[in-house]
């Protein structure tokens, strides 16, 4: 079996003259995390929504296990799509989810799912028209890691969880990767919280691929350098400045390439500070639309 | 387990509002009317068209399906095909369980407790009521079902096209409506329609209602194949 579990290839979306995606060509590989990372309305949950054949592509094409994933149960069965805007019938409470949830997803742990339950605090019984926005994220966290579905992709699961129950999510989701492997992709604001979990990171900007790349070479990708004005333009000078800040004589500068050791050594010794620059400082800059934006891309 | 399978048992979720609230609709009519049977002279009958409650309730259901099952079904990876699939069949058996309970009713108000002493006609109607068990059986489950698939093929069209498209809908089919009211009377035609239908037996009308049901079914699965939740 091919490892590429996601492969997109010029694929695009369009409503009318907008694009809501934008020729975007990414690979998905097995049994790893991905987080897919943007701003709102970049594109990312148009992607998810085709990924899952929710929605339509406009171009452009779209293999999911290796098969178009419309209408297809082959990949389908394989798939759980845990979105934020999910609607339930209005007559059915948590525990009639969990069981319709069961009867579609062949790896589903009906144990593992009330054990979940449990911890994040939702009461099996409670209709779900009744559930808090907080507690209606949690039953969506439950089915996407009680599905034990191969592809299990999480768009904003926690909106209105607090940070206890968010914490949880990290901790159970790591606990169950480890024991079931499987492909998960985390769409999500907080990605300094997130950042730990992720290996491989795709960034969509106003319906385009500006990111893909693996989360361990991205940490090193930029640095930022602090101290006096008049040094630090003398250092960045030449270099892809991506964020300025100026305080007083002090300025501190973030730039988008890996720091040389040499070439810090040198500047420590002028009375410069280095500090690496976190991937949710990194993404902020990248799709802050400002002139950095391009310069940074090129 | 076959997703088809895994929709209907989804259904069964919801006995309230597929089984139990349009009987509870149609026994609260039904001992309204018998209420005021009671209160009438013995001579007089009283034949109601309360039982239409129950026929109705299925158009409501078949847009219900759409607006609240369809995309829960979606989220949970289900194929339109299967859900569709599972929509049908379980409207099919909330029909035919309507139909033979209407029709055993019936029978006990037409020849067991005739009238149910009050001279009250609820479920044994003139028209409707008329041929042999079978054919009474399908004159009950054929209006059942097709106004369930109305029901869902208006869903389906919402939500493939949306508000705009509804909006649209309605539009063209009052003014298609108008307009062959109209030819209807240029030309016409009103006599032989209504000579069409008193001579339209409630068996004749069930055949008929079978294949409208079916065309429209193939309608909505065209427009549930490019639905979106």
């Amino acid at each position: 079996m091919s490892t590429k579990v996601v492969e997109a290839i010029h694929l695009s979306k369009s409503y009318g003259t907008v694009k809501a995606v934008d020729d975007v060509s990414l690979t998905i590989e097995a049994n790893k995390i991905y987080g897919l990372l943007g701003r709102n309305g970049a594109g990312k949950t148009t992607i998810m929504h085709m990924i899952t054949a929710q929605l339509f592509k406009t171009s452009g094409e779209l293999r999911v296990f290796s098969e178009e994933p419309y209408e297809n149960n082959n990949v389908l069965r394989q798939v759980c799509f845990i979105k934020e805007s999910q609607k339930y019938p209005d007559a059915f409470r948590v525990n009639d989810v969990l069981a319709s949830a069961a009867l579609f997803f062949p790896n589903w742990d009906a144990g593992y799912a009330l054990e979940l339950l449990e911890e994040f605090r939702v009461p099996l019984k409670r209709r779900m028209k009744k559930l808090s926005r907080g507690m209606l994220s949690a039953v969506g966290i439950v089915i996407g890691l009680a599905s034990r579905a191969p592809l299990t992709i999480f768009d904003e699961p926690y909106l209105g969880l607090d940070a206890v129950a968010r914490s949880l999510f990290y901790d159970r989701l790591m606990e169950d990767y480890a024991l079931y492997p499987r492909t998960v992709i985390l769409s999500t604001h907080l990605i300094d919280e997130v950042s730990r979990l992720l290996e491989h990171i795709i960034v969509i900007d106003g319906g385009k691929l500006l990111l893909d790349e693996e989360a361990d070479l991205l940490r090193g990708r930029a640095y930022t350098v602090t101290g006096p004005a008049a040094k630090v333009d003398s250092f960045v000078s030449g270099k892809k400045v991506i964020h300025e800040e100026l305080l007083g004589g002090f300025k501190s500068a973030s730039i988008y390439e890996s720091l040389i050791a040499s070439e810090q050594r040198k500047a420590e010794s002028l009375g410069l500070d280095f500090a690496p620059v976190t991937i949710q400082q990194l993404i902020v800059y990248l799709t802050n639309n400002s002139k950095s934006r391009k310069e940074a891309v090129v | 387990m076959h997703p088809v399978q895994g929709v209907v048992k989804m259904y069964m979720r919801e006995k309230m509002g597929w089984v139990l609230l349009p009987w509870i609709i149609l026994g609260s009519s039904f001992f309204i009317n018998l209420f005021i049977a009671a209160l009438m002279p013995m001579d007089e009958h009283l034949t109601t068209g309360g039982i239409a409650s129950i026929f109705v309730y299925m158009g409501v259901i078949g847009i219900l399906s759409m607006s609240q099952t369809f995309p829960f079904a979606l989220g949970l990876s289900v194929r339109r095909k299967d859900f569709f699939a599972g929509t049908i069949l379980m409207a099919v058996m909330v029909s035919l369980f309507t139909s033979i309970v209407l029709y055993l009713l019936s029978y006990i108000e037409g020849f067991g407790l005739v009238g149910w002493g009050v001279q009250l006609y609820f479920f044994h109607l003139p028209y409707l009521s008329e041929g042999n068990v079978a054919e009474q059986i399908l004159v009950f489950f054929s209006i059942s079902l097709c106004l369930f698939v109305t029901g869902f093929t208006i869903g389906c069209f919402f939500r493939r096209f949306g508000k705009i498209g509804m909006t649209t809908l309605a539009i063209v089919s009052i003014g298609g409506g108008t307009l062959l009211s109209y030819m209807a009377t240029y030309f016409d035609w009103w006599v032989t329609i209504g000579h069409y239908l008193a001579d339209l037996t409630a068996v004749n009308m069930a055949y008929t209602l079978l294949p409208i049901s079916v065309v429209l079914g193939f309608i909505a699965y065209l427009l549930l194949r490019r639905a979106t939740a």
